[in-house]
């Protein structure tokens, strides 16, 4: 079943006369259960490509398709109600509140759902169990350690069980320890969850942990590799050789 | 890049910022000069008769404000200053040294108050001539105001004023040394606290506080401690309610938040998951100035309150006071023709009814009644004129022996406790009266002279030999509020000038109903004005330092929108959300001030035994709209800053 499916998606910044190119014609589709990575150079669009497929930003031409529906005709109202039962948020900056605990931060898309109070409690002990945040559930998040935090967000971005998760740089803020025990969680909601994982880094190690990843240079995509039955170690490798033809940004992270 | 530029530049490119600060600075001399020139206005002075009655209030008032300005400038200045630290930090970092960054500060504050105090004073002289021409209008004194500059009051203001910028300019000029480069850095990035355990005893002792002050003020005026202990009970009493509305704040409203963040069914609903908590963290924040608030709406609810009950009261206050319309002693036959012929010349048909009645005047010894001057000659009333007056007063009367009398209410604001009975007055050195009754409406008018009693007739006889008999002619008019030209004439015939001594008066009565009842409106319509005045000030001030506040936070709050909204709340229910946090943050202090208020207001009005229900709750309605104003113009803005996030 496709979860996503985007076609033809442009997005041009400025006016007349100084235009820029983001995104061209960009093709996908994602299929329900799938963890895909978007890998790319600074600047290739890979961001702006969140943003569009999130329903942050608005594409300027092309679809984009979430579950059948056309996110492109959804009033405001609509597309907030969307955001808030269909799609899951893990940030970079992990984007908790910090005037709540992480227990209530996690329950607040439900909340927000109006969803019964015995609910949100039900599910939040099977996620909390499941990324095993039990013990820090009634900790605000500047008691929380980066790793901590981010998979708070990570409980809150599932726990609404979304058709979609959007993962931004999810271990840009994170020591190694913490990024790695991060992406197995990741991992682990996709495999037991069943959740569909869209996730953007410019770390090939980070990319490693995805089923597929798409690599996207000047607003286009580039190729797109599959890991099929290699072993992680062979997929990063495999990430790592096309980001060299890719080049470019110049800029990328080696282990 | 000289220090200049860089301080120019920023100006520049702050001037939202720089306005927030000019705004109070600017407000405050406008209203302290535009409040100092009615005080010095020659206008206004030489059109009071009355004028050293109410400058006790003028005076109180503008030192009232003169705190006030330097409170809310010294907020607005700290407000300012703190969301520049990091600006400040910059410099520092860029190498420029302490000294000329506090330097650069301390001129520029100077600059800023030097701008706003000239701006205040052109605005100010434009505004005291509008407000000159309310105040006569309420004290009904029909002159058309002159646009005339007081150079007292301008004086006064410069002055005023360069005391606070200088001061709060030294202030800022101390800024960097008084943090480190580190808390400058950081000010704006202070972290949310994990909110304090919230003590129950503090809610519970907020409840009693405020209790136990309302308890005390509601006593029936007649509880005995009242004579002993009232002024000491009346300061207990407020300061009970002044501690409890600061705990109520801290402690009880945080607590009760806490409570329902306890029941899940509501806490995890919509919206409230957030507003409870942004609230809890609100007030938390906002203790010191919401209690402030909240004291200052009482202040001015009351204030208002009062006088304007008693300027709708005045007929009726007259009335009590001056129950005739004329009334004098009886002069010599030729100026008795003239008088008389006055009154007819105001017509007959005005004439409610006339009478003359005898009256005893006697030099007795007052001292044993300490509430009358001693140099007051007695009137002594025989019971038949008596009995005509009450009847006339519609009043019941009291039989009394020879010997004893009746005394009258004598213009004591509490008129219900006797003051009198029991007490005695020797009038020669064999006979002595014994104040046997008391009444608590007055037989006569309330005027120099006038201390009547009533004995009995045949008493009355008695001591005929032992003091002056008189006549005295009173006279109820209809028309009696617009006897404008009679009143004139009369006081012409009586007195040259009625208020130069009471020698020369003699020890003759003269009373009009008219003549009193405009001296009321005079300074009830001062009083008014000077108490609706404060209250308009510390209403704009305490909204707006609430709106400034608040607006900060809003802006501070952006990024938590700003994630919000990612993770799918809807514009409708941001606007929710917020409506919900600010209007329990605006009605904590409405729910106070109308409150404490409204049982000050009820005291005292049982106090004073006039009724105060209409114009005290059209005044709470005035307040209310003037607050709501607040509330929505908060909002807007409001919510335009975190949908901007």
């Amino acid at each position: 079943m496709v979860v996503l499916e985007a076609a033809g998606v442009k997005k041009v910044y400025g006016e007349r006369g100084n235009i820029h190119l983001a995104l061209n014609s960009i093709d996908l589709q994602i299929a329900a259960g799938e963890f895909v990575g978007i890998m790319g150079p600074s600047g290739a669009g890979k961001s702006t490509l969140l943003n569009v497929l999130s329903t942050i930003d608005l594409p300027t031409g092309g679809y984009i398709k979430i579950n059948g529906k056309n996110i492109m005709n959804l009033s405001e109202h609509e597309l907030a109600r969307f955001r808030r039962e269909e799609l899951g948020f893990i940030f970079q900056d992990f984007n908790l509140l910090d005037t709540l605990t992480a227990k209530e931060n996690i329950s607040l898309p439900l909340a927000l759902s109006n969803i019964s109070a015995k609910e949100i409690e039900k599910r939040l002990d099977r996620i909390s169990k499941l990324l095993e945040i039990e013990k820090i559930l009634n900790k605000y998040p500047y008691e929380l350690s980066g790793g901590q935090q981010q998979r708070t967000a990570a409980a809150r971005a599932i726990i609404s069980n979304p058709s979609l998760i959007f993962a931004d740089e999810p271990t840009g803020a994170l020591d190694s320890k913490s990024a790695y025990n991060l992406l197995q969680t990741i991992s682990l909601l996709n495999e037991k969850e069943d959740a569909t994982i869209l996730m953007v880094t410019h770390d090939a190690y980070a990319a490693s942990f995805c089923k597929r990843v798409l690599f996207i240079k000047d607003g286009v995509i580039f190729t797109e590799i599959y890991k099929g039955e290699q072993s992680r170690k062979q997929f990063f490798q495999a990430i790592i050789d096309i980001l060299a033809t890719l080049g470019g940004g110049g800029h990328h992270d080696f282990i | 890049m000289t220090l200049y530029n860089l301080a120019k530049r920023n100006i520049l490119r702050n001037t939202k910022m720089y306005l927030l600060y000019l705004y109070p600075m600017v407000f405050s001399v406008i209203i302290y000069f535009t409040f100092a020139s009615l005080q010095y206005n020659k206008q206004i002075i030489d059109s009071l008769t009355i004028y050293d009655k109410v400058e006790p209030a003028f005076q109180a008032a503008s030192i009232l404000l003169f705190f006030f300005a330097a409170a809310f400038i010294w907020f607005s200045n700290g407000f300012f200053t703190r969301s520049r630290k990091k600006e400040i930090a910059l410099y520092s970092l860029f190498g420029i040294e302490k000294k000329k960054i506090g330097k650069l500060l301390f001129y520029e504050n100077i600059i800023l108050g030097l701008g706003s105090l000239f701006i205040g004073l052109f605005l100010g002289i434009l505004l005291s001539k509008l407000f000159a021409m309310l105040i006569m209008k309420l004290m009904g004194i029909a002159i058309i105001a002159k646009l005339s500059l007081s150079i007292q009051a301008i004086l006064q203001t410069v002055v005023s004023f360069s005391l606070i910028i200088v001061i709060t300019s030294l202030h800022n000029f101390r800024l960097i040394y008084r943090h480190s480069l580190l808390q400058l850095i950081k000010a704006e990035k202070k972290g949310e606290k994990k909110p304090k355990k919230i003590s129950w005893l503090a809610a519970l002792l907020s409840i009693l506080f405020i209790g136990m002050g309302y308890t005390i003020i509601l006593q029936p005026s007649d509880a005995l401690f009242w004579d002993n202990y009232g002024f000491q009970a009346i300061i207990g009493s407020f300061l009970m309610m002044i501690i409890g509305t600061n705990l109520f704040v801290r402690a009880f409203v945080m607590y009760i938040l806490e409570k329902m963040k306890q029941i899940t069914a509501v806490y995890y609903k919509g919206v409230n998951l957030i507003s409870i908590t942004h609230l809890l963290h609100r007030i938390k924040g906002n203790v010191l100035i919401l209690s402030v608030i909240s004291l200052l709406s009482t202040f001015t609810l009351i204030s208002f309150g009062t006088t304007f009950s008693l300027y709708s009261n005045i007929q009726e206050i007259s009335k009590k006071n001056f129950p005739y319309s004329i009334m004098y002693t009886v002069p010599d036959e030729e100026k008795n023709t003239a008088v008389e012929k006055l009154i007819m010349e105001n017509g007959q048909r005005q004439i409610e009814f006339s009478k003359r009645i005898e009256y005893l005047q006697m030099d007795g010894d007052l001292s044993e009644i300490s509430r009358v001057p001693n140099e007051f000659p007695v009137v002594l009333i025989p019971e038949t004129a008596y009995h005509f007056l009450a009847e006339k007063l519609e009043k019941k009367v009291i039989p009394i022996n020879d010997g004893e009398a009746i005394a009258f209410y004598d213009g004591n604001l509490d008129q219900r406790t006797d003051p009198f009975t029991g007490k005695s007055i020797p009038l020669t050195d064999s006979q002595t009266v014994t104040i046997a009754a008391y009444e608590d409406y007055a037989l006569l008018n309330l005027d120099i002279y006038v201390f009547p009693i009533v004995i009995t007739d045949s008493f009355f006889q008695q001591l005929k030999n032992d003091g002056l008999s008189m006549e005295l002619q009173l006279y109820s008019l209809k028309n009696e509020k617009s006897i404008k030209e009679l009143d004139q004439k009369l006081m012409k015939l009586f007195y040259v000038d009625p208020y130069a001594d009471f020698a020369t008066k003699g020890e003759k009565i003269f009373s009009s109903f008219y003549h009193n009842y405009h001296k009321f409106i005079q300074v009830y319509g001062l009083l008014i004005f000077i108490s609706a005045f404060l209250g308009f000030v510390f209403l704009l001030a305490a909204g707006s330092m609430l709106h400034y506040k608040l607006l900060t936070e809003a802006t501070t709050d952006q990024p938590r929108y700003k994630i919000l909204k990612k993770i799918g709340m809807s514009k409708s229910q941001l606007r929710r959300l917020i409506a919900k946090q600010l209007i329990v943050i605006y009605l904590i202090p409405l729910v106070i001030a109308i409150s404490h208020s409204s049982i000050i207001i009820l005291a005292l009005s049982a106090f004073l035994g006039i009724s105060m229900v209409t114009p005290f709750l059209i005044t709470i309605g005035s307040y209310l709209l003037l607050y709501l104003v607040y509330y929505f113009l908060t909002l807007s803005k409001y919510t335009k800053i975190a949908s901007e996030g």
